[in-house]
C-alpha cells in the first residue's frame, strides 16, 4: 500500500481491488483533473449513485473518557450501549467535543473489539495536543472513506461522499468521484441543465433540482451540466469535495 | 503541452496564449492557494464575469448506439443527431444514460465530423467496463473547460470559474475556481454572505437571499460588502 503523499495522479477509475493498494480518503485524479477518493465499499454499488459515509453509531458518541495528558498517545473511553469491532473506528476520528480539549480531534491507529458498555483503548496516530479530563465528551467516527454505502433517500445516517463509477463489489477499494464533470442519476423528475442538484428526497442514491426551500436543506451533489431525464443518467460538475 | 500531473504550482494567472499549453481542465494555484482551471475561451470574456461550460447540445443526447460494442472496446458506433465538426466532442464524455452500461461514461479521444442520423465512430481513451447494445443510449458532451463563455442569465450548463482576465476568444489561459477572486455583483452584496450565480445579469452574481435565490448555483462567500454592478472580492468555491 501507498502510505506516502495522499494524492495520486493518472488513476484509472473504472477499476475495483480486493487489498488495497492506498490509504483510504486518498485523493486521485485523472489527467484532465477530474477528482476521485479511495474509498472500500461497504455494500455492493451500482454506478451513478451518489453515496454515503458508513452510518454514525449514536451509542459511541458524547462517551466519557479516563484523563490522558498532553502527549498521551491513546486515550481509554467507556462505550455506550453498542460493542465495537476490532479496528471498527482505524482510520476514522476520536473527536472532543465538549471541555477539556474540545475542539480538537485526532485520528485513530487502531483498537481492540469492545463489549456493549465496555471500556475501550484507542490508538492514537498523533499524540494529544490539549489534555483530557474524565469531564471531556468524545465522540468517535469512522473514516468516511470505509465501507461507503448508497445514499439513502430518507433518515440519512452520515453525509455524501462521492459518486460510484463502476458496479463495485461489497468489500473491495476502489475510486469514487467527488469533482469534476461526473455522472449522477435522476430520480423521479426531470433535471433541468444548470440546475443546483442535491440528493433526492424520493429515491437511493439519486439526485433532483434544488427547487424550493426545502430542497434547499438537502445536501448539495453539483450542477446539472446537461439536462437529464427521469430516472435516466447524465452529467453534472460534481462539487463535492473540490 | 503537458500531459502528466494535472496540477500545476505557481502559475501566472494573468496570460493567455493562442496555443494549448496544458490539458483542458488542468487545476492551477498561485503562490497564496488560490485555485484555477485551465480552459479554452468560448468567447470574448471579460475579467470579473462568472463563466459557464459550453451549452449544452440536445441534439446530442439520447442518440443510439448504432453497433453493438464489447466489454474492452475503445471505441463506439452512435447514431448522431446533427451536423458537428469533427473532434468538438474531444476530451469530452461519452455518457451511457440508459441500459446497458449506463451509470458510466468515457472520455472522448477523437471522432470525425457528424452527421444528422448518420452512426460516427468515438475513439474512447479508456476501454469499455460494461458492453453496449443498441438499445443502450448515450449523450455526448463537451468538455466543460473548452469554449467556456460568459454564464448567461438562463443557463445552459453549469458555472465552471470566474475570467480573471480579459480573454481573447479561441485562446487558452486560466480560470478561477477557488479563494480569494474578483467577481461582478448584479446587486449589492452584503459581506458575508453566501452568493449564487444571477439569473437576471449574465456573467454576475447575487446575494442567496431566500428561497427562491437559494435554489440558483452556489458560488461562493462575500469577503467584503459589494456595490451594485461592482466587482468584489468573494471566496470562491466553484
Amino acid at each position: 500500500m501507498i502510505t506516502g503523499l495522499p494524492v495520486v495522479y493518472g488513476i484509472r477509475p473504472f477499476e475495483e481491488e480486493a487489498t488495497p493498494s492506498c490509504a483510504l480518503g486518498t485523493r486521485g485524479y485523472t489527467s484532465d483533473g477530474r477528482i476521485f477518493r479511495y474509498a472500500r465499499a461497504g455494500e455492493a454499488l451500482t454506478a451513478g449513485l451518489v453515496l454515503q459515509a458508513p452510518g454514525e453509531h449514536t451509542n459511541h458518541q458524547n462517551l466519557t473518557p479516563s484523563a490522558a495528558v498532553a502527549g498521551a498517545t491513546s486515550v481509554t473511553l467507556t462505550l455506550g450501549a453498542t460493542a465495537a469491532t476490532e479496528n471498527l473506528y482505524a482510520e476514522g476520528y476520536l473527536v472532543v467535543t465538549a471541555t477539556a480539549g474540545n475542539g480538537i480531534y485526532y485520528r485513530i491507529k487502531g483498537h481492540p473489539a469492545a463489549d456493549s458498555s465496555g471500556s475501550l483503548t484507542l490508538q492514537l496516530s498523533d499524540p494529544v495536543k490539549v489534555a483530557i479530563t474524565a469531564s471531556s465528551k468524545i465522540d468517535l467516527v469512522k473514516n468516511p472513506y470505509s465501507k461507503v454505502v448508497v445514499f439513502p433517500y430518507t433518515g440519512f445516517t452520515s453525509a455524501p461522499i462521492g459518486v460510484a463509477c463502476i458496479a463495485m463489489t461489497s468489500g473491495y477499494y476502489g475510486w469514487i468521484q467527488t469533482g469534476g464533470p461526473g455522472m449522477v442519476k435522476a430520480d423521479d423528475t426531470n433535471i433541468t441543465v444548470g440546475a443546483k442538484l442535491v440528493t433526492s428526497n424520493a429515491t437511493n442514491g439519486c439526485v433532483e433540482n434544488c427547487a424550493d426551500g426545502a430542497e434547499s436543506a438537502l445536501p448539495y451533489i453539483g450542477d446539472a451540466l446537461t439536462g437529464i431525464a427521469t430516472t435516466e443518467n447524465g452529467m453534472a460538475m460534481l462539487r463535492i469535495d473540490n | 503541452m503537458l500531459t502528466g500531473i494535472p496540477v500545476i504550482y505557481g502559475i501566472d494567472p494573468y496570460t493567455e496564449s493562442s496555443i494549448q499549453e496544458h490539458n483542458l481542465g488542468a487545476i492551477g494555484f498561485s503562490g497564496d492557494g488560490r485555485k484555477f482551471r485551465y480552459v479554452k475561451f468560448g468567447g470574448t470574456l471579460t475579467a470579473g464575469n462568472l463563466l459557464q461550460a459550453p451549452a449544452e447540445d440536445t441534439g446530442e443526447q439520447g442518440l443510439s448506439v448504432a453497433a453493438a460494442a464489447a466489454i474492452g472496446a475503445m471505441s463506439v458506433s452512435v447514431t448522431c443527431g446533427g451536423t458537428v465538426a469533427a473532434n468538438l466532442f474531444a476530451d469530452g464524455y461519452l455518457v451511457v444514460t440508459t441500459t446497458a452500461g449506463n451509470g458510466l461514461y468515457y472520455k472522448i479521444k477523437s471522432h470525425p465530423a457528424l452527421a444528422s442520423a448518420t452512426a460516427a465512430s468515438f475513439e474512447l481513451y479508456d476501454p469499455l467496463v460494461v458492453a453496449l447494445t443498441t438499445s443502450s443510449t448515450v449523450d455526448l458532451v463537451m468538455n466543460p473547460y473548452k469554449n467556456v463563455i460568459q454564464n448567461p442569465a438562463s443557463a445552459s450548463a453549469a458555472p465552471v470559474g470566474v475570467a480573471v482576465i480579459a480573454g481573447t476568444s479561441t485562446y487558452y489561459g486560466w480560470i478561477q475556481t477557488g479563494g480569494p477572486a474578483c467577481v461582478l455583483a448584479q446587486g449589492a452584496l452584503t459581506v458575508g454572505a453566501p452568493c449564487v450565480a444571477s439569473n437576471a445579469t449574465a456573467g454576475a452574481i447575487e446575494v442567496a437571499a431566500n428561497d427562491s435565490t437559494e435554489a440558483q448555483v452556489t458560488v461562493g462567500t462575500a469577503l467584503t460588502g459589494v456595490a451594485t454592478t461592482e466587482n468584489g472580492i468573494l471566496n470562491l468555491s466553484l
